[in-house]
């Protein structure tokens, strides 16, 4: 069992406030990603949940008890860092046991759990060698092994994809995922990819400039994002967001109208993902004219970008057989119920 | 920041001793140059400033100052301008570049006052090599430890021996990390080995030049155990040094008061030039904005 | 003419480089032929190669552990006595200077005003202070606790004159190493000191190397307060070879005592200049 409960929490440094006001609760078992650009906040949480940085103000409290004096080595996490930090010493198996044998866990027992967790991991002929022997995927499989060897009621990761490759980073993204499915243990994770956020999140945490944005399940941030930034950093491509006008139930753009359910009057910014646009044909309603200006295909998909009344730019996913040419005036439907509307001050979700 | 109830540990011990070793003799030292005692009157009275009002008119230690700013000068002059040559020409691949680094290296880390007692031999008008070197060359000998400017020529030379191994140590580690990009960019632009070194190689070495030359600053202002080899500050007193005066003045005539207000003094001026020099120089070298304490 | 040019700037160069060594192993030769003269080999005059210009005699050399009474330096007593203070007091300083310096580098100190980058500027500018100033001081001080002509006087003093130079050395060596590691090592379950004498001080050698070079020249070659603080029962190497100097005594016996003072410190700058070669000195003089 393991809960972490995060109340009002604030972090200064000096007088630079990296976190205000956060309040977030994980459940048990839940894999909880914490996302943002740099500068958000997220790697400080992590760090403050972890015991390597205290909290200016606020509680932070794992099962019932307050952290706030507690040594990292006594809360019982693991983490594993961007830079895999092993120890550079020392070979893997060493690495692995460390943390066993500083609590003077029994040698059998330590050579036991060493060998299953890199059996788990397939590093098991890695055992004898060094850090510097290895290659940045071999070293991150390690310093996941290292975790797991703690066997921790809380797993914290902090940014480990960020430094592999491309490729590298979508294969330990799945086996994260699945150790977790295997696991099942309360882990934070924190990246700046909204991709990785997605893949692995039971429920997602987006910060931007030391404050919470959204907190939902990535499907919630994805289908209904409650401001303008979430909306703009979750999904790839970027929701497309234009000026536009509320008046009566009806959105103006440019020159054009569409129908919508909205109880505001005056200037919103309109969100509409490429993929929820629909092409029609020229004489069909509720749609908008657009000139296509650029065409790049992506193999499966081609993005589409497109005018509309010379103003505004919106980009648009069409299925690979559907062909446009560039210059091409095309008429767009909007999917039910795919309008998103926002404040254009304050940012946050009308509808 | 990790948890900081441990951090007292690490510090403490070392700050302690230092602060015994070094800050409690300095504030005893305040206190003893307000005191008369000398060899006729042992122990800790109070005579005011008079010890340093007498101090503002001592011609020897004043003397002694001018003298240590001449030698300090040549010798780091020469030190810095010697040991960066010697970097520049062992910086790239050079045959047998490590047994010269090896044998370049070797002079900073004997003991300097020991070198001095060979040097002194070798100094030695009549029996001394140095003398007979120049015979065979037509020149006469030179009365190097009888005469003031061949005196101070000789402990400039030697200082020299020793010390530039160590800027050439610092500038090579220096020129080594220097970054690749400028000097491709200046090949490109047809900049031949002068042009480079003015406009790449020395200002990129800024930082490390500031560094280097502070450091033998710091330690050649001490010059002693030369002088106290070679020629005894003599002759007369051409090469007496303030470190040597007041190591005569204090340990040897027991004017223990008295010396102690020229040390506050020396160690005033001393702290203040240091600290205009590397500031100016810093300004100098490397700009305005970036000119740190 | 491409090729004349480069070979003259190489002829140049390699003759730059032979002229300095020259002047650097000069007085090394020179000790090194004096030691084996005798009377005819001096007093005529400078002389230079053995057998040829002068009688070659072991007399310099058997001088070295004979005893004083019979006209020897006795030298094995300051070589022991040198040994045990560089020795102790660098093993010393290398530890409470290491300790000091990774809590500078890791931890924030304040005292009112004065932060980290304060502190370790205080330490290194503790070797401005000329020993000439702190000679009465110390005098009186290790009279009073009679300390004074000790071992354990002189290692007190050189501690606080070596700890400057371990805390210069180690502070940007351990700003080097990345605060992940101390970290990843605290959730395994270290505490602070574990942490750092079981994960970060192995990272050290280099470091540690350079710095405990450092201290042994420094200490072998320490003068003043070895000739101030020490006479009858403690003589250190460097103050009984100077006094040699004034005590007549001749310059075979003389020269070579003081190429065998030097010779420990030769091997030590081998070992200096292969650790040198391999670190980041750069890094260090950069502050």
């Amino acid at each position: 069992m393991a809960e972490v409960k995060i109340e009002d929490v604030q972090k200064k440094f000096g007088s630079v406030l990296a976190l205000d006001a956060i309040d977030l609760t994980i459940h048990d078992n839940e894999f909880v990603v914490l996302v943002g650009p740099s500068g958000s906040g997220k790697s400080t949480l992590l760090r403050i949940i972890a015991g390597l940085e205290r909290e200016t103000d606020g509680t932070v409290s794992i099962n019932g008890e307050t952290m706030a004096n507690v040594a990292p080595k006594n809360r019982d996490v693991a983490m594993v860092f961007q830079s895999h930090a092993l120890y550079p010493h020392m070979n893997v198996y060493d690495n692995l046991a460390f943390n066993q044998r500083i609590r003077g866990v029994p040698r059998k027992q330590v050579d036991d759990k060493v060998r299953e967790v890199a059996e788990r991991l397939e590093i098991t002929n890695l055992l004898k060698r060094r850090p510097r022997q290895m290659s940045g995927g071999q070293r991150q499989r390690v310093a996941i092994g290292r975790a797991l060897v703690r066997d921790p009621q809380i797993f914290l990761f902090d940014e480990p994809l960020s430094n592999l490759d491309a490729e590298l980073r979508v294969r330990l993204r799945t086996e994260i995922k699945r150790l977790h499915g295997e696991l099942r243990r309360t882990s934070v994770y924190v990246t700046h990819d909204q991709v990785e956020a997605m893949t692995l999140a039971d429920r997602v945490v987006v910060l931007r400039d030391g404050r919470i944005e959204q907190i939902g399940e990535p499907d919630a941030l994805y289908q209904r994002p409650a401001n303008v930034f979430v909306a703009g950093f979750i999904g790839s491509p970027a929701m497309n967001l234009i000026t536009a006008e509320a008046m009566n139930n009806l959105l103006h753009i440019g020159g054009q109208t569409l129908p919508v359910d909205v109880e505001h009057n005056g200037a919103v910014t309109l969100g509409i993902r490429p993929e929820d646009f629909l092409l029609e044909d020229p004489d069909a309603v509720d749609s908008i004219n657009a000139q296509v200006t650029l065409i790049e295909p992506m193999g499966a998909d081609t993005l589409v970008l497109c005018l509309i009344d010379v103003e505004h730019e919106v980009s648009v996913r069409l299925p690979r057989h559907v062909r446009v040419t560039n210059g091409e005036k095309l008429n767009l439907r909007p999917r039910k119920g795919s309008l998103h509307l926002f404040d254009p001050e304050s940012g946050q979700r009308l509808n | 920041m990790i948890d900081s109830r441990y951090k007292h540990i690490f510090l403490f011990p070392a700050l302690l001793v230092l602060v015994a070793i070094i800050i409690f003799p300095l504030i005893y030292t305040v206190r003893l140059s307000f005191s008369g005692w000398d060899i006729n009157r042992p122990g800790l009275d109070s005579v005011g400033w008079a010890n340093y009002a007498r101090a503002l008119v001592d011609g020897g230690f004043w003397n002694s100052m001018g003298t240590l700013y001449q030698m300090v000068f040549f010798c780091v002059l020469f030190e810095y301008t010697l040991g960066f040559g010697l970097a520049l020409l062992l910086w790239k691949q050079v045959k047998a570049g490590r047994f010269f680094r090896l044998l370049f290296i070797i002079p900073m880390c004997v003991t300097p006052v020991v070198m001095a007692v060979v040097w002194k031999t070798i100094f030695h008008e009549t029996l001394g090599p140095l003398n007979d070197i120049l015979n065979w060359f037509g020149i006469a000998g030179v009365p190097w430890l009888s005469e003031a400017t061949p005196a101070f020529i000789s402990i400039v030379l030697v200082d020299v021996w020793q010390w530039t191994s160590l800027m050439f140590i610092l500038l090579l580690a220096g020129l080594m990390s220097l970054p690749k990009e400028p000097y491709e960019a200046a090949q490109i632009d047809g900049a031949g080995p002068i042009r480079t070194f003015v406009h790449v190689t020395f200002p990129l070495m800024a930082p490390i030049t500031i560094g280097a030359l502070v450091i033998r600053l710091i330690e050649s202002s001490k010059l002693m155990e030369t002088i106290y080899a070679m020629t005894s500050a003599g002759p007369g007193s051409a090469t007496e040094t303030t470190s040597y005066l007041l190591y005569i003045r204090s340990l040897r005539e027991f004017q223990i008061g008295y010396t102690a207000s020229l040390s506050m003094i020396y160690l005033v001026i001393l702290i203040i030039a240091l600290a205009l020099f590397a500031k100016l120089l810093s300004r100098a070298l490397i700009g305005r904005s970036e000119a740190r304490t | 003419m491409r090729g004349a040019r480069v070979n003259l700037y190489s002829g140049l160069k390699y003759g730059a480089l032979i002229i300095w060594a020259v002047f650097v192993v000069a007085p090394f030769l020179w000790a090194l032929s004096t030691s084996f003269k005798s009377d005819n080999g001096v007093t005529g005059g400078a002389t230079y190669i053995p057998f040829l210009e002068y009688e070659p005699s072991l007399e310099g050399w058997a001088a070295l552990f004979r005893d004083t009474s019979s006209g020897g330096i006795s030298m094995q007593g300051p070589y022991l006595a040198s040994l045990i203070v560089s020795i102790v007091s660098s093993g010393i300083a290398l530890t409470l200077g290491t300790l000091a310096a990774y809590g500078l580098s890791r931890f924030t100190f304040r005292a009112g005003p004065l932060r980290n980058s304060d502190i370790t500027f205080f330490f290194i500018s503790q070797r401005i202070m000329p020993p000439a100033i702190l000679a009465i001081p110390y005098f009186l001080l290790l009279q009073f606790t009679g300390l004074l002509d000790t071992h354990v006087g002189l290692i007190l003093v050189y501690v606080a004159m070596l700890l400057p130079i371990v805390v210069w050395v180690m502070v940007d060596f351990f700003n080097t190493v990345p605060t992940e590691l101390d970290e990843a090592a605290m959730i395994d379950g270290c505490n602070p000191i574990q942490a750092f004498y079981r994960i970060i001080l192995p990272n050290c050698a280099p470091g540690l190397v350079v710095a405990g070079l450092l201290c042994i020249i420094f200490s072998w070659s320490e003068f003043f307060f070895a000739l101030t603080l020490s006479f009858a029962k403690v003589q250190m190497l460097p103050p009984t070879i100077v006094i040699l100097n004034s005590n007549k005594v001749p310059w075979w016996s003389l020269s070579a005592s003081a190429l065998v003072s030097v010779v420990p410190l030769v091997i030590v700058a081998f070992f200096l200049e292969r650790y040198l070669s391999r670190g980041n000195l750069a890094g260090i003089i950069r502050e």
